[in-house]
């Protein structure tokens, strides 16, 4: 699939803000699954040139405002095809090592309820098949709903509320899963859906789940699914916090509001992809 | 038996302290105490002191300091040197291990989860290769002595250590003070220690430094209770000492605020730890470091001193496999040797544990600076009891070690020597090579019989001598 994205986000100051330095993750990274086509950000119109590798393997970059600002506006854009790899992502040799993420974090913390869960997905035909089943688990008991979780909610808390958003139920998964000794990460990226319009997207997270032999699957309980071609990574750690993709800080003051458009369209199938894809 | 410092097996003055016995009669009991008080007003005069946390009264106290200094012989100090340079050498090599294959914890040797879950490991730094190689370089390891030819590694301190500018000081007021007793005994100078260390620091400059590298001293701030030390070496090295809010980050560079302007920096000795360093890769409430500084050390523009994230290595939980960590990647056995230790953790070692408080030392996995500890011996019955439950509700965060007949030095007491337990702790850099300066800073426990010799619980100092 080849599909365009462009993910504006924008930060209005009610005064002028000092200080403001930015940590953005917007720059997904060619992998076995995706390449990039073209691809550019930019922050108040002026494109950002460096880039570094992360030490989750993920594209890392730093703004800082040359003075005062009263806004920011971060625009991230370009062309990505995908080729449908069954929801597996390749590591690469530089990246934390699988075992990292078997690390609890306070947003993952798990609690009695996560521990049941883990224990209701655990299947005799091994851990991909647990796997399976705590996606489905989780997909089925943990509404998709906006407005009753906050970024701050816990897994634990959004399990007994049963409901959330692709945030929660990637956090619910992850605990989980961590909790069955499995190794589990979140995901941020986009999700070409077909059954919704071009300009009513939001960035999407989904989990990664560790297994040998096999190396990141994918687990997108909002879908209930395997990330298939419709999923494009962008950047990845042990919780949404440490996933963020964009990480700011400023000099006291200054209220902020914070607002978001993403658009993402299929592009049609130029002949070199066709041909890739025909592989 | 205790073993002492000063005296051999039959009571005699072992020859490499005749020259301090010889001193103290010459200048009598009296006469030492009149020049300790000038001693204390020269240290009072140049400022330095040591906040004391938790302890309340004066916390720019002056810390104690004992005229009699703490003696080693070339050849103990060969052997020292020797387990001193592989102990450093094996740390940084396992730092570089877990921050790339992890091939320890492959090989079966360290578990996987006291390295990956720990809160000192830094994903942050997975993959990334540091100039040189060198995630700690300055590594300061705390050695005790239990017999003549029995020393110890107590704990390893792979991040800041702090303690050195009590090694100057104390030489150069002896030095000044007591110039005969130089010219009588061949002592090592230790006085070249900030010239290596300001060395050692611009070996690993980053990629990013084409000239001669601007190295600075970043420091919290002056109510951070070192803060003598940071503008001390800053000092002696002769380069800035800077506080967060003094530098910035552009285009991957780190530059420092002068009034003629910005100018790069290089090398960063930082003496602030990893969690406050930098909002934006660490904790996002603090309110302390410089945004960006860490993406700037990622992308080569600066190095940061140590590594952030080099305290996995100097964890307690991992200190018992440091043995294991010299055989795996240097192929030596370890010179010096650790403490026996129990991991609470651990079923066997917790019942071992459990069953014999009363005779050992138990510490938090994660505390530092002597806090938090039992020590069991010195301990009530109520006291025991109190720390059991904590080690109880929590056993993977203790571990305990047999209490240790510690070495005792002669030091001045009010009527004449006494005899009070001592530690050790030199300072060794690593650059592109490892550098040892012949000498450390000597710590001493100056009430009767007590074993602790942090200076945040009352310890003192003493001049460390290596005989050449």
């Amino acid at each position: 699939m080849r599909i365009s994205i462009r993910h504006e986000t924008r930060y209005d100051y009610a005064e002028p803000a000092a200080g403001v330095v930015m940590r953005l993750r917007l720059r997904p990274a060619n992998s076995n699954g995706q390449s990039i086509e073209r691809w550019s950000v930019t922050v108040n119109d002026v494109p950002i040139k460096r880039w570094i590798t992360n030490g989750y393997g993920d594209a890392e970059a730093l703004w800082r405002a040359p003075g005062r600002i009263e806004a920011v506006t971060i625009v991230a854009e370009g062309d990505v095809s995908t080729i449908d790899c069954a929801g597996v992502t390749k590591p690469f040799d530089g990246e934390a090592r699988p075992l990292l993420f078997l690390r609890p974090t306070p947003l993952t913390e798990v609690d009695e309820g996560l521990a049941t869960l883990g224990e209701q997905a655990r299947s005799a035909d091994g851990p991909l098949a647990s796997l399976h089943a705590l996606k489905d688990l989780v997909h089925a008991q943990v509404a998709w709903k906006s407005g009753v979780t906050t970024f701050e909610t816990t897994a634990a808390e959004a399990l007994a509320l049963k409901a959330g958003v692709c945030q929660d139920q990637a956090h619910i998964f992850i605990a989980a899963a961590r909790s069955l000794g499995i190794p589990a990460r979140y995901v941020v990226g986009y999700l070409r859906d077909a059954e919704r319009p071009d300009d009513e997207h939001d960035p999407h997270a989904w989990a990664e789940a560790w297994l040998d032999g096999l190396g990141w699957v994918g687990f997108d309980c909002a879908l209930g699914r395997c990330p298939v071609d419709g999923h494009v990574r962008i950047s990845c750690g042990l919780d949404a916090a440490d996933a963020a993709p964009i990480r700011g800080v400023m000099l006291p003051g200054a209220e902020t509001t914070l607002s978001h458009d993403v658009q993402i369209a299929s592009l049609p199938l130029d002949e070199a992809t066709q041909t890739q894809s025909q592989q | 038996m205790t073993f002492s410092e000063m005296l051999g097996d039959a009571g005699e003055i072992r020859d490499c302290y005749a020259v301090v016995q010889q001193w103290v009669d010459e200048t009598g009991i009296e006469g030492l105490h009149r020049r300790l008080g000038e001693a204390e007003a020269i240290f009072r005069r140049i400022g330095i002191t040591f906040a004391v946390y938790g302890e309340g009264g004066d916390p720019e106290r002056l810390i104690p300091f004992d005229l009699l200094p703490r003696i080693f012989t070339a050849a103990e100090w060969a052997r020292l040197e020797a387990g001193i340079r592989q102990r450093a050498a094996a740390l940084n090599a396992f730092l570089l291990d877990v921050y790339h294959r992890g091939e320890i914890i492959r090989a079966g040797i360290v578990p996987a989860d006291i390295v990956y879950k720990n809160k000192a490991y830094k994903p942050e730094m997975a993959g990334f290769t540091p100039p040189g190689r060198v995630y700690s370089h300055i590594v300061g390891i705390d050695i005790v002595r239990t017999g003549l030819n029995d020393f110890m590694v107590l704990e390893d301190n792979c991040r800041t250590p702090s303690g050195v500018s009590y090694m100057l000081e104390n030489r150069e007021i002896m030095t000044r003070m007591f110039p005969e007793l130089f010219v009588r005994e061949r002592v090592a100078p230790v006085d070249n220690y900030p010239s290596q260390l300001l060395r050692s620091l611009k070996e690993v400059a980053p990629a990013a430094c084409s000239g001669e590298p601007t190295v600075v001293v970043l420091t919290p701030g002056s109510f951070n209770s070192a803060y003598y030390e940071h503008s001390y070496l800053a000092d002696l090295m002769g380069v800035e000492l800077v506080e967060p809010a003094d530098l910035f980050v552009d285009e991957g560079l780190v530059f420092m605020k002068t009034t003629s302007g910005p100018k790069r920096v290089d090398v960063i000795y930082r003496r602030i730890d990893d969690d406050f360093i930098d909002p934006l890769a660490f904790r996002p409430d603090s309110l302390l470091g410089v945004p960006g500084i860490f993406h700037a050390y990622r992308a080569g523009g600066v190095t940061l001193c140590s590594a952030p994230g080099a305290g996995i290595a100097d964890d307690k939980a991992i200190y018992v496999y440091v043995p294991e960590m010299i055989r795996f990647y240097l192929g030596e056995t370890a010179i010096l040797q650790n403490v026996p230790t129990w991991q609470c953790g651990r079923p066997d070692d917790y019942a071992h544990v459990m069953d014999n408080l009363a005779d050992l030392v138990v510490k938090e996995v994660h505390g530092s600076g002597g806090y938090g500890m039992l020590i069991g011996p010195q301990s009530t019955k109520d006291e025991i009891e109190t720390y059991a439950a904590r080690i109880r509700a929590n056993p993977a965060e203790f571990i305990a070690q047999p209490t240790l007949d510690l070495s005792t030095s002669p030091t001045l007491g009010p009527a004449g020597l006494v005899q009070r337990h001592v530690d050790f702790r030199p300072y060794c850099l690593v650059g592109k090579e490892i550098r040892l300066v012949p000498g450390g800073l000597t710590r001493v426990a100056l009430a009767e019989g007590s074993l602790v010799v942090n200076s945040s619980q009352g310890g003192g100092v003493k001049d460390t001598w290596v005989l050449r």
